[in-house]
């Protein structure tokens, strides 16, 4: 299938990226901060999966997903277009093989915390961070990687403004009700995975729907 | 006969602007069709409709007598070099082709292997194989893009300045594999380049596009007949009746431009019929005629004539 031959090159464009390098360095960084500066407060696990796990998530995916630019910028995109690959093919590789590596520094710095403060994984933690976690990110980096389709050069750089203080203002805030009673139950969980996949379907419909004149238009 | 590319009555608007105004051409199989033009004259917009990458305002546009855009199997046969090479700068250059590969659907390793080393080998990068193409020249990268095109064998061409960025031998590298593929192979390639000496040795018909019209097309020979007027130089024995033989001949109703140069006179007459004429005039009036030759047109003054009255 199409689809995982995309998934194999990104995956592996991605892996020699410097950028990943740079995208696990800052979670690693903002990790370490939050670890000393929440040492005190009495915080739970469960809060720390629910808001942590997604955040950092997106994070690591908005640094990895100006891939979607750059193939764009570079007119790479161009040249697929004419192959048999579809655009919904390439937008589904792309988002699959830049979810994973996000997934997995997420997963990883979250279990991490929780580690480093002698909790315990509960069921529900097990099932949110394999389930709506990743539905998170691949939603998040599919609409952004939708936008970065649709846009200009000039409205994108707009938007990763827009991205980049939307996600320093949900950090900030994130931080500050780490220490407030757990929200995280398996009501919360369903719905922000309903949330999730409702966002990923209406790109996925998106994608399938936007014209190659609207990509090569707004290349340059 | 049976065309592999079709465009008719073509119209493509941008905003309300019109790019294109009614543009047709036809190209057979096996032909090499070249697409002139200055800048903005709408060589790439037309290319960029034919591969399905954008929408016709009006007309059609048809390659192998279908849409491009409306069939995946189409696209599988058809190579495409565009002014962005396409190629992945993390990936080795056998690993860009062997993507490319899996996606024009070269299913088996073995058979991936052996085509991706044969067009490396043709565009003379085997090499250079395993060099992450973020290293390559500006040329490398265009020849890599070539080998990309050529790599499921296509039934098609379609080469937008395919020579951009390459040096001397690797120009005649290109020149001579579309030559090739289309006589032995029998591929159609749709070309477009700046470069007219380029497009003389290589396409079998052109098509002159300015301002999203064409304006001539046909075959090079046949171009340069119809729209050129025939050019003649006269040698004369000194300088100073070479001025006097110009400042004479202006007055001739035929004579449409004349110049000194040195003891030559070059010389633009109406037509062919005029060439005696003139001769004959210029023996009758005395002057010492040494050496009188048609120069030959080429294609770049037929081009810039056009443009400029365009």
């Amino acid at each position: 299938m199409l689809l995982w031959v995309v998934v194999w090159r990104e995956f592996k464009e991605t892996l020699r990226d410097k950028s990943l390098l740079s995208s696990v360095f800052s979670v690693l960084a903002f990790l370490g901060m939050l670890s000393t500066t929440t040492v005190k407060l009495s915080v739970s696990a469960e809060s720390i999966v629910f808001y942590m796990a997604p955040c950092l998530g997106i994070i690591v995916g908005f640094g990895l997903s100006f891939r979607f630019v750059r193939e764009k910028q570079e007119g790479a995109v161009e040249t697929l277009l004419c192959t048999p690959l579809t655009l919904r093919e390439l937008w589904l590789g792309k988002v699959v093989s830049l979810t994973v590596p996000s997934y997995i520094v997420s997963v990883a710095s979250t279990l991490a915390l929780i580690s480093l403060r002698g909790y315990t994984v509960n069921a529900l933690i097990v099932v949110y961070l394999a389930m709506v976690v990743p539905v998170v990110i691949a939603s998040a980096i599919g609409l952004l990687g939708f936008l970065y389709y649709i846009l200009g050069m000039r409205q994108v750089r707009t938007l990763n403004y827009i991205v980049f203080f939307t996600l320093f203002a949900t950090l900030y805030l994130v931080v500050r009700r780490l220490a407030s009673p757990t929200i995280l139950t398996w009501c919360s969980a369903s719905i922000i995975l309903t949330l999730s996949l409702v966002i990923f379907g209406v790109t996925f419909y998106l994608i399938t729907h936007l014209s190659k004149e609207r990509i090569v238009t707004t290349i340059s | 006969m049976e065309w592999v590319v079709e465009v008719e009555g073509l119209v493509k608007e941008f905003n309300g602007r019109r790019v294109l105004h009614d543009v047709t051409f036809h190209v057979g199989r096996s032909e090499v069709f070249g697409l002139l033009g200055p800048n903005g004259a709408g060589k790439t917009t037309t290319i960029r409709i034919l591969l399905g990458l954008l929408e016709p305002t009006l007309g059609k546009a048809l390659v192998l007598g279908e849409r491009l855009s409306e069939s995946r199997e189409l696209r599988g046969r058809v190579g495409v070099v565009l002014e962005s090479d396409g190629l992945f700068s993390q990936l080795t250059a056998y690993e860009n082709l062997e993507f490319y590969a899996r996606v024009y659907g070269l299913k088996s390793a073995v058979e991936r292997d052996k085509r991706i080393r044969e067009v490396l080998e043709l565009v003379g990068l085997y090499e250079a194989r395993s060099v992450r193409v973020g290293y390559f020249s500006r040329g490398m990268r265009r020849r890599l893009a070539l080998a990309r095109a050529l790599l499921h064998s296509p039934d098609v061409l379609f080469l937008d300045e395919p020579t951009l960025g390459l040096d001397v031998e690797g120009q005649a590298l290109v020149r001579d594999l579309v030559t090739r593929l289309s006589r032995e192979e029998g591929v159609t390639v749709l070309y477009t380049s700046h470069n007219l000496n380029e497009v003389e040795k290589v396409c079998s018909r052109i098509a002159l596009l300015v301002g999203g019209r064409i304006v001539a097309s046909g075959t090079v020979e046949s171009l340069v007949s119809e729209f050129s007027k025939p050019l003649v130089e006269v040698y004369f024995t000194s300088t100073g009746e070479a001025l006097k033989v110009a400042k004479y001949i202006r007055r001739l109703n035929y004579v449409v431009e004349c110049w000194c140069d040195g003891k030559s006179v070059t010389i633009l007459v109406e037509s062919n019929s005029d060439i005696p004429k003139l001769i004959d005039v210029l023996a009758r009036s005395g002057f010492k005629v040494v050496e009188a030759r048609r120069v030959e047109r080429r294609l770049e003054e037929v081009y810039l004539e056009l443009v400029r009255k365009n």
